[in-house]
């Protein structure tokens, strides 16, 4: 370890740390405490003890900061290489061959490598600190702490983080988490493989509704014979079909029998029609010739009569006119008459002519009563004889029209029977015989009969073959759904198995978790008991009191939160007395070597140490002889475990250490510091080698 | 209460805890009037374990039976050497002590040789007879030594108890140190087997 501008030491020391041994003396505040405050600084950045960095940095530091180097050699033989400064900020560098790392990185590495049970507290770095001050380095002024002035409960939780409970419980917190993700990726595992097993279900189903397609039957002849005989009737049948295409050929072909069926059975109706038709023929038309002949004959005449009435009309008429018109002269004869009789005077009022008054008087009133006299119209024979013949003739004509009309009607019905005929013989397939004989028609009907009666067994026999087709189909559905099912239900059987499994891991996870809790609950009390027997016999080996001669970890829980003494035991006679304040039976030297036993016994039972070190930084004031001695012995037995690092400020029993604590064989080195005349730059530092043991056995080789 | 053991069960005992401790005995050293000092040596110090019969024996003859301890090293070490610094004087009997007290005058004489005293009250069995010899046997460790191991690899025989295979949680942590989710070491192991 290299050390400069750090608390006591302002220029640069450096020290060969590399022994098991490690006696490092010097009178109070010559650099002793700075020096082990160097190692937890050097690693953890902080030392709460002291307070903030500032305070760390020795004034008279050359460059103004706090540096110190530490190379770690770790148990593979690699070396991990820390270099801290502090000037107003943390400055840290940690390389470990090529690795090198700095800042929160570098420390996030240091932790790596030699706390990584703290990983899972929530301070990594004071769960770090808290190890190394609680079972590595054992602080001056704090020795009696762990057994006086810590709380029960922060004595029972360093401990446990310590032993690793941080860890643990970061272990089951994970293993939680990961069982709860595990849990429900299994569930959607499970949710993607329903539709396969709809699937299974699916089929299966299918299956059970084409189970009795079971057997195959032979039915190639068959197929063929019907092909056959339907050839007779369609066409379209292909007899060389395959398999899977004649279930459709056949549904095809029936529908085609059906329509021929149909036809046939058509023409059949059309014949029958045809039979009654011809029982039952309309009369033909007779003198239809003669009876248009007659019409027009007496159309003639009745123009010809029609001319002569005409004429007669036309001579009634002017002599009708003639008549008319002599009796209007009456009539305005008459009215001048009687006009003239009321200006009748001796002379005329138009000539003044004398004239006979009474012979014009008794003309005048002549014409006026003629003028009232009606006009005579003989009546005409020649136009009475005229319009009797035309009546005559027209009568005539009626007759003889109604004669035509019923003509013209039986020929209508003879040719719409006929043609009614030439229909239904279409109908029924004998347009080349219009009007055939009832025999004929007879035999049509009976022969087409005969081919309906035959239709409707091959449409029997095809439908038969259909539903044989139909099952040969579901056959061999059946056999690619057995296969396919066979597929399915193995992926089901392994997705099931992977299913089981992942539960199984469930279950086992739930299973660890709940085991790991369990002991999570005693575990720190379990250590405590497996740490008891350690500190029982490192406690005797020093022995420190004549009557309380055991030590015992007593230990309370309460609410999930421990709590913890050191108690010591005494046996007066059958009984046993056990004092969880030992302060209150212990000298202050007997209560170091209980403090100093639980720090050992801890340092030794940490299952994964931040270092393989047990520091002491002045761990033996106020002990007896007997005490001192005791300890010794006991810390030279240490030496195998761990490297011991031991400071005093008492150079008589420096040099009782180095006697106790000097090498044997050649395995061994016990490095002596002393650290002296201290002034602005620091202690000297003297290192040394104390000498190893050459005397090796002479009592029994004597 | 056991009854105390007496000189052979002790001696017997105490001599074969101190060769496997890697002692090597030397010449016994004859205590008058009819008493014998066994000697012990290994490579760092030199113990010697004397019997007496009774408390009174003990509390008069400890200092010649220091006496003679002293001058055997004496006459092989120089006071310069370490070792001659660093002798042991067992001291046991099977009778009890008067008092506590008395036994701790004994031990707190720490001048020449550290004395270690059992009597009637501490050698109650033959596993007793190590708790006396404890200062100057190797530091045993067996509640530690199983805990030298992580607490992560102990796990798996912890949860035995628990009904859960070891092997399971062996795969958990192997998995969880390995810095993936245990649940994949679970899983693994569940595949394999």
């Amino acid at each position: 370890m290299v050390v400069a501008g750090f608390r006591g030491f302002a220029d640069e020391a450096d020290f060969d740390l590399d022994a098991d041994v490690i006696l490092l003396s010097g009178p109070n505040g010559a650099g002793k405490t700075s020096f082990f405050d160097a190692v937890l600084w050097g690693l953890t950045g902080a030392v709460s003890r002291v307070g903030p960095n500032e305070s760390i940095v020795n004034r008279f530091s050359q460059f103004g900061e706090a540096r110190v180097e530490i190379h770690l050699a770790d148990l593979d033989g690699s070396t991990l290489e820390v270099v801290r400064r502090f000037d107003g900020s943390d400055n840290l560098s940690v390389a470990r061959g090529e690795d090198r790392r700095s800042g929160s990185a570098g420390q996030a590495f240091i932790l790596e490598r030699l706390w990584p049970d703290g990983q899972g507290s929530s301070d990594p770095v004071d769960s770090f600190s808290q190890s190394l001050t609680k079972s590595v380095y054992l602080e001056q002024d704090r020795v009696s702490e762990f057994v006086e002035a810590d709380s029960e409960q922060t004595r029972f939780d360093v401990v446990g983080e310590i032993v690793g409970a941080g860890r643990l419980g970061e272990l089951n917190r994970q293993l939680e988490a990961g069982r709860r993700a595990w849990t429900t990726a299994t569930n959607r595992l499970s949710e993607d493989f329903h539709p396969t097993i709809r699937q299974v279900q699916q089929i299966e189903d299918r299956l059970a509704d084409i189970s009795g397609a079971d057997e195959l039957r032979a039915i190639e002849a068959d197929w063929q014979e019907w092909v056959t005989e339907v050839s007779g009737f369609v066409e379209s049948v292909d007899s060389r079909a395959q398999p899977d295409r004649r279930a459709a050929e056949v549904d095809s072909a029936l529908d085609a029998l059906r329509r021929q069926q149909r036809s046939i059975e058509a023409e059949v109706l059309a014949v029958e029609r045809l039979l009654l038709l011809v029982a039952e023929p309309p009369p033909l038309a007779e003198n239809s010739e003669r009876d248009a002949e007659r019409v027009r004959t007496l159309m003639e005449d009745v123009r010809s009569a029609g001319v002569e009435l005409q004429r007669a009309e036309d001579a009634a008429s002017a002599a009708r006119r003639e008549r008319l018109t002599e009796a209007d002269e009456r009539q305005s004869l008459g009215a001048l008459a009687q006009l003239a009789l009321r200006h009748l005077d001796e002379a005329c009022p138009v000539c003044a002519q004398i004239h006979d008054r009474a012979a014009t008087t008794a003309r005048l009133e002549r014409l006026v009563d003629e003028a009232n006299l009606t006009p005579e119209i003989a009546e005409d024979s020649a136009l009475t004889d005229a319009a009797d013949r035309v009546r005559d003739l027209e009568a005539e004509l009626g007759e003889a029209q109604a004669l035509v009309r019923d003509g013209e009607l039986a020929s209508r019905r003879r040719r719409e029977w006929e043609s009614q005929l030439a229909s239904i013989a279409v109908e029924a397939g004998l347009a080349d015989d219009p009007v055939p004989p009832i025999e004929t028609l007879e035999s049509e009907v009976s022969s087409r009969r005969a081919r309906v009666e035959k239709l409707q067994e091959l449409r029997a026999v095809g439908e038969t073959l259909s539903v044989s087709f139909a099952r040969l189909a579901e056959a061999v559905e059946a056999a690619s759904l057995r296969e396919q099912l066979a597929s399915l239900k193995q992926q089901v059987d392994e997705h099931e198995a992977e299913l089981s499994r992942r539960d199984q891991a469930a279950e086992d996870a739930q299973r660890l978790h709940e085991a790991i809790r369990s002991i999570s609950e005693s575990f720190v009390v379990d250590e405590l008991r497996r740490i008891e027997p350690v500190l029982q016999r490192i406690y005797a080996t020093v022995d420190p009191h004549p009557a309380f001669r055991a030590v015992k970890f007593l230990t309370k829980m309460h609410r999930g939160r421990g709590r913890l003494w050191t108690a010591v035991e005494a046996s007066a006679g059958d009984e046993r007395i056990t004092i969880d304040e030992p302060r209150t039976v212990l000298s202050s030297s007997q209560l170091n070597v209980l403090a100093v036993s639980a720090f050992l016994a801890l340092n030794l039972s940490v299952p994964s140490p931040a270092l393989a070190t047990v520091a002491l930084d002045d761990p033996l004031q106020s002990l007896d002889n007997v005490n001192l001695l005791g300890l010794s012995d006991l810390l030279r037995r240490l030496r195998t475990q761990r490297q011991v690092i031991l400071s005093t400020h008492d150079d008589r029993l420096a040099s009782l250490l180095e006697r106790k604590l000097r090498p044997v064989g050649n395995a061994e080195r016990t490095v002596a510091i002393s650290l002296n005349a201290w002034d602005r730059t620091g202690p000297q530092v003297n290192v040394s080698d104390v000498a190893r043991d050459e005397a090796q056995l002479r009592l029994v080789t004597a | 209460m056991a009854s105390p053991l007496n000189q052979s069960q002790t001696l017997g005992e105490a001599t074969r805890l101190l060769r496997e401790g890697g002692f090597q005995q030397a010449d016994p050293i004859e205590l008058q009037p009819n008493g014998e000092l066994r000697v012990f040596e290994d490579v760092r110090s030199v113990v010697g374990v004397v019997f007496f019969r009774s408390w009174t024996q003990l509390a008069s003859n400890w200092p010649g039976a220091q006496a003679a301890l002293v001058d055997r090293i004496s006459s092989r070490f120089k006071r310069s050497d370490a070792k001659s610094w660093d002798g042991y004087l067992v001291l046991l009997t099977s009778d009890g002590a008067p008092t506590a007290e008395a036994v701790a005058d004994v031990r707190r004489d720490t001048s020449r040789l550290r004395k270690l005293v059992g009597t009637g009250s501490d050698l109650t069995s033959i596993e007793s007879v190590a708790e006396v010899l404890l200062p100057v046997l190797p530091l045993e460790l067996d509640g530690a030594e199983s805990l030298q191991s992580s607490l992560l690899e102990r796990i798996p025989g912890m949860v035995e108890a628990h009904g859960v295979d070891p092997d399971l949680a062996a795969a958990a942590i192997a998995s969880f140190e390995a810095n993936r989710s245990p649940m994949e070491g679970i899983a693994d192991w569940r595949t394999q087997s």
